[in-house]
């Protein structure tokens, strides 16, 4: 444990040092100036004066605690809720609408079930204006780099939960946006596929061009994937901290114990769940009745 | 320990041996008891049906008379020396027996018509058949693009549903007058009476199936570069023609219920001609035929309804084996 306490998330090592600096000398995907957004007024604003912004092939995430306003901030760049104040830039072109530069990738599972597997990933590719034959071969493509080549003419009912995100995902990607946004993607999968998905995802970040910005609520998937890490507070929503993760690239699971991943961990968890002044709630605890020890 | 589901286990699917034997019994339950208040005369049967009145000045036959008043009169006719009234046990619903309608369902279909120029049974079904097609089509071009429009899009919901809600509490029938005299008294008033029982309450429930869509597949249309009308095309409807085909099952259930209404607007016309007739000649049996054809023909029409449905709609989860 005294490692860790001693441990500094901001160190870095050279190797993570000289990848920041590369990455901060791409040019800029997003740049979200001074946004607000207030849905109930009585509940107050659920982000305030956020701003930031995130580099070409960057992996982001941002995490918070529960009501954070991190869902709404990644639905306001995908263009579905309107801004109130503020501005969002994608490449330069201030956003108004959803548009194609931008993917999402849902928490839900939002295939069109009467679609097959290859129809799906189609989909975006037809309303670019592609012709049936060239869309269903790129989509092929997509459906082979996300594995799932066998299940091409399956319909979304027929596969797992994990197989649908897969499927998801190749659709988002294969209409070639600057931008993919994820929503808590893995949020419904049990942990054993959520794991592979996240090494999935970090294979195919690797290699195409991309950007991606990743809601979660894990900590551990948070700094497994990201290279920085937005984290919110809550009532407003406000930046707390922008983390650089030091942990270097290729990742592993084995990474999770190291002593920079543990030392980022731990500076989460005290931004998300900050000791209050307040004494903690305490739970009172119910003596069992004669009646209810017979049972141990 | 590991139970096996019982008969009344809340929410779960029963097991098929059970399912398909209560499918039977639901339909032999009732037939059954039909049959044993018909043959079993002991258990049912406080009237005496008069076959011939004999000399007993009041009754007539086909009368229900109470079995006390049958045998009292006989009585008195005897000690007369005059002719007995002659008669059959029977129940006082004028219930005819299993074997007496199904003969007649298939007598109704080879009797002529007793005038010439009326319909024949299965010309008078035809016609009730053709009456509730045109409502229900003209009701369904109409009412389905309306009731998507209006789960779809706020500016349609707040213009055409709240008058519709109001509209849909008018019954039917308190048009029947008016379509008459607007249009005639030939199908056009009928038609008309089918449509007004379907249209507005078609808007309603295609609209509220159309805002049953889960919105995350519309926003994963919209965030794929898809537009409004393309969404419209490529997403809403799709997405719900399966919840939509389902709705129009239900509806059509309740257009066949307007069309005994619809049948007595201006000339009596169709299935609902036919059994008013029949009663008026108090055959009995001729009337609970028809009754149990359009039974029949609902059954009938919905089951095939929703075979096709499922051959549609494979795509669906529960429709599609893993």
């Amino acid at each position: 444990m005294s490692k860790i306490n001693q441990y500094n998330y901001k160190e870095q090592s050279l190797e993570v040092k000289q990848r920041f600096d590369k990455l901060k000398q791409r040019e800029v995907i997003l740049n979200v100036e001074n946004l607000c957004k207030t849905f109930d007024a009585k509940k107050g604003p659920i982000l305030e004066n956020v701003s930031f912004t995130t580099y070409r092939r960057e992996f982001t995430s941002i995490i918070g605690p529960s009501g954070c306003g991190k869902s709404t901030m990644v639905r306001l760049i995908a263009g579905l809720e309107d801004i109130d104040s503020g501005k969002i830039i994608v490449s330069g072109k201030e956003i108004n609408g959803p548009g194609k530069e931008r993917g999402m990738v849902f928490q839900g599972y939002t295939l069109f079930p009467w679609l097959t597997v290859v129809e799906n990933v189609m989909y975006g590719l037809r309303r670019k204006g592609e012709s049936k034959t060239q869309a269903r071969d790129s989509a092929l493509t997509w459906v082979k780099i996300v594995g799932l080549e066998k299940y091409e003419d399956a319909y979304p009912s027929q596969l797992s939960g994990g197989m649908q995100q897969r499927v998801a995902i190749a659709r988002s990607l294969a209409t070639h946006p600057k931008m993919l946004l994820m929503d808590e993607p893995f949020g419904a999968l049990d942990a054993q596929t959520r794991a592979t998905m996240q090494s999935y995802l970090l294979q195919i970040w690797k290699n195409i061009n991309i950007s991606v910005m990743f809601i979660t609520h894990d900590l551990d998937e948070a700094i497994y994937l990201s290279d920085r890490i937005i984290v919110l507070k809550a009532h407003p929503g406000e930046i707390a901290e922008i983390i650089e993760v030091p942990v270097s690239r290729p990742r592993s699971p084995e990474q999770f114990f190291t002593p920079e991943f543990l030392a980022t961990k731990k500076r989460l968890e005290e931004l998300i769940h900050p000791k209050s002044e307040e004494p903690e709630e305490k739970i009172k605890i119910v003596k069992l009745t004669q009646a209810g020890d017979d049972v141990f | 320990m590991l139970k096996k589901s019982g008969l009344f286990t809340i929410r779960k699917p029963m097991a098929k041996k059970q399912k398909r034997v209560l499918v039977m019994l639901s339909f032999a339950i009732p037939i059954l008891l039909w049959c044993a208040i018909s043959y079993l005369t002991f258990l049912w049967h406080p009237m005496i049906k008069i076959t011939t009145p004999g000399d007993v000045g009041y009754f007539k036959k086909e009368m229900l008379v109470k079995k006390k008043v049958f045998y009292a009169e006989n009585e008195k006719i005897k000690t007369k020396g005059l002719r007995l009234a002659t008669g059959e046990p029977s129940n006082p619903v004028y219930l005819p027996a299993p074997h007496k309608v199904i003969v007649s369902l298939y007598k109704s279909f080879k009797t002529p018509p007793r005038r010439k120029g009326e319909p024949w049974f299965h010309e008078s079904l035809w016609h009730s058949i053709t009456i509730i097609f045109w409502g229900f089509i003209l009701s369904s071009i109409i009412g389905i693009p309306l009731g998507i429009l209006c789960g779809t899009f706020g500016f349609f919901k707040n213009l055409i549903e709240p008058f519709v809600d109001y509209f849909r509490y008018l019954p039917a029938p308190v048009f029947g007058a008016l379509a008459v005299a607007i249009l005639g008294i030939n199908d056009g008033p009928k038609i008309a009476i089918i449509f007004i029982g379907t249209f507005f309450q078609q808007v309603l429930v295609i609209a509220n199936t159309t805002r049953n869509l889960d919105v995350s597949l519309i926003e994963a249309g919209q965030t794929l570069g898809a537009s409004k009308l393309v969404l419209l095309r490529t997403v809403i409807i799709p997405g719900i023609l399966p919840n939509i085909y389902k709705d129009m099952r239900i509806l059509l259930g309740w257009a066949w219920t307007y069309l005994v209404v619809a049948e007595i607007v201006g000339t009596s016309t169709g299935i609902t001609w036919f059994i008013n007739q029949q009663a008026k000649y108090r055959n009995f049996e001729h009337v609970f035929a028809a009754i149990l054809i359009i039974g029949i023909i609902g059954l009938l029409s919905d089951q095939i309804l929703a075979f096709l449905g499922k051959k549609m709609f494979y795509w669906q989860q529960n429709n599609i084996e893993n």
